[in-house]
């Protein structure tokens, strides 16, 4: 290894220290009973935290079922949206693009929750306020933005030549796209779509402002656990909000490597 | 045909944002006829702008805004440039760097609590080797005044956001363009400065931008790690929204507009910005150098 590559190694070996820091505490007290200074390691160790979790009456699950119910309807809702924006924003030139550029970016840069505290009185009175549709609209407002921009990218480096010659050859609209266009915008779609589910999973200022608190998702019931007294329940708490949205995209980061090296093991 | 292509993000995203700014402009101006105001005032600005109150959240809001984002950048660009020169980095140490961004950012908010505490982990860490003799040794990092708790949360979970951001820039394309200033007679600083670094730095001010903005504006990290006084601007909005006298409300929507004016500023710069470095980096892309 060059000396260059040895000095890189031994940084990056010191952020990554740094970025795994404070998983611990997080990690070792949502199974601990007792775990006072100046242990490093609890003094007594204990499952009930989960117990608590997992028990029925703590609406835990079924906050979990409500937060992937509206995650997974403001994902689908996004894909269909951004691909056509997508695709406007990233091949075609028109009028008034930048004016689009600048809407379509303005959740990204500006906090929603002005926009959200001043839609509220409207969403009430479209009977919308306390519903997961309301919900699901506020997160897509915040998330979609994300998965444009990404797409938006993607289309331009992908260009048309392929879609055009495709078209000479006598393919219809829908195949060009299904068989050549989706394949080569699936890491843009696949990230974009991850951003937004894991975005959506993580909202709460907004679920609270768009619901009242009616809609019970994950982190509507899991949060007032980290902000109470009990530190090993916070901690499993953590651990619940944390732990699916690191496996889901670690396991898309996979899958997504995996499909690409069996392409070019296959030479397709 | 583009137009139509656009609607449906226009329609459910930009105009409903859109919208609902303009119905906060016109709360904070004192219009809500629910509660029988219906004339405008700037008062309710007056009133916020006056308050040592919101003076104080102001400067906390943007020095962590501020120290939080060039932490990030500066991490996220170590981050970047190390992942790209080790080459093939062992798959571990990619998902350990990618894994803050799926964190929910109250999560990071308490185990960075957790972390810093007079009696966390790591006090505890420092005086297991010695170098603390106990909790009131330690400083005060979360609650505090100055904000530290707040910065190593970001800083935590946004570095590896700047470095998705920035690691394209420091990439095959760069290295390559500075192997052939190189060939071509350049030191090892002269192909950085003046090859390398013209492509990697709009990168990282547009990130440093992207993530001020958003710090400025961010709720759940302050609500967990900051103090009752001063409060970052996000919380003391909110503070005042759910307010049981409704006519806080004004003042609280007024508070928010002026919060959405410092990141629309913050945007707007990013706008200028933005389309600079994307240009740069598609020419680098296709070959095509000036």
């Amino acid at each position: 290894m060059t000396r260059a590559a040895h000095l890189h190694g031994l940084i990056l070996r010191a952020l990554l220290a740094g970025l795994l820091l404070p998983f611990l505490p997080v990690l070792i007290g949502s199974v601990s009973a007792a775990w006072r200074w100046p242990g490093l390691l609890p003094q007594a160790w204990s499952l009930q935290p989960w117990r608590y979790l997992l028990d029925p009456g703590a609406r835990v699950l079924p906050a979990l079922g409500e937060s992937v119910l509206v995650a997974a309807g403001v994902t689908a809702a996004a894909v269909l949206i951004s691909l056509p924006a997508g695709q406007a924003l990233g091949q075609q030139a028109f009028p008034g693009k930048a004016l689009v550029e600048v809407l379509v970016i303005l959740p990204v840069l500006m906090p929603a929750f002005a926009p959200v505290m001043g839609l509220h009185a409207a969403l009430l009175r479209y009977g919308l306020a306390d519903t997961r549709l309301g919900v699901g609209l506020v997160h897509l407002v915040v998330t979609a933005p994300y998965m444009v921009r990404a797409l938006a990218a993607a289309y331009a480096t992908l260009g048309t030549r392929l879609e055009e010659q495709a078209r000479t050859l006598g393919a219809a609209p829908w195949q060009v796209f299904r068989h050549v266009t989706l394949p080569r915008l699936l890491p843009a779609l696949i990230s974009g779509a991850l951003f937004v589910f894991l975005g959506s999973m993580g909202q709460y200022l907004l679920t609270l402002l768009a619901s009242g608190g009616r809609i019970q998702t994950l982190p509507v019931v899991l949060y007032p656990l980290m902000t109470a007294g009990d530190r090993g329940m916070a901690a499993a708490a953590s651990v619940v909000l944390a732990a699916p949205a690191i496996l889901v995209m670690w396991s898309l980061d996979w899958a997504v490597r995996h499909a690409y090296r069996v392409r070019d093991l296959l030479g397709v | 045909m583009a137009y139509l292509r656009l609607l449906p993000v226009l329609v459910l995203v930009s105009s409903l944002f859109v919208a609902g700014l303009a119905l906060a402009v016109v709360q904070s101006l004192g219009y809500l006829p629910a509660l029988g105001m219906t004339r405008l005032t700037l008062a309710y600005y007056g009133q916020v702008l006056q308050d040592p109150a919101f003076q104080a959240s102001l400067c906390l809001t943007l020095r962590v805004a501020a120290l939080a984002s060039a932490g990030a950048c500066s991490a996220g660009t170590a981050l970047a440039v190390c992942l790209a020169q080790v080459g093939r980095a062992a798959g571990w140490q990619r998902l350990l760097a990618q894994a803050p961004l799926a964190l929910p950012h109250l999560v990071v908010g308490y185990m960075v609590l957790l972390l810093l505490t007079p009696t966390g982990l790591v006090a505890r860490l420092l005086h297991a080797v010695g170098l603390l003799a106990g909790p009131d040794a330690f400083p005060a990092l979360v609650h505090d005044r100055f904000g530290w708790g707040m910065v190593v949360a970001y800083v935590f979970k946004e570095a590896p956001f700047a470095a998705v951001l920035i690691y394209p820039l420091v990439g095959g394309a760069t290295r390559r363009l500075q192997e052939a200033a190189a060939t071509l007679g350049a030191s090892g600083w002269q192909a950085f400065r003046h090859v390398a670094w013209p492509l990697i730095w709009p990168g990282v001010l547009t990130a440093w931008l992207i993530i001020f903005a958003y710090t400025v504006g961010a709720f759940e990290i302050p609500y967990v790690l900051g103090r009752t006084y001063p409060r970052a601007l996000p919380v003391l909005a909110y503070d005042k929204y759910v307010s049981i006298d409704l006519a806080d409300r004004p003042a609280a929507m007024a508070l928010a507009m002026l919060l959405t004016t410092i990141t629309a500023a913050v945007a707007w710069a990013y706008m200028r910005l933005a389309g600079g470095a994307g240009d740069r980096l598609a020419q680098v892309r296709s070959g095509r150098l000036d």
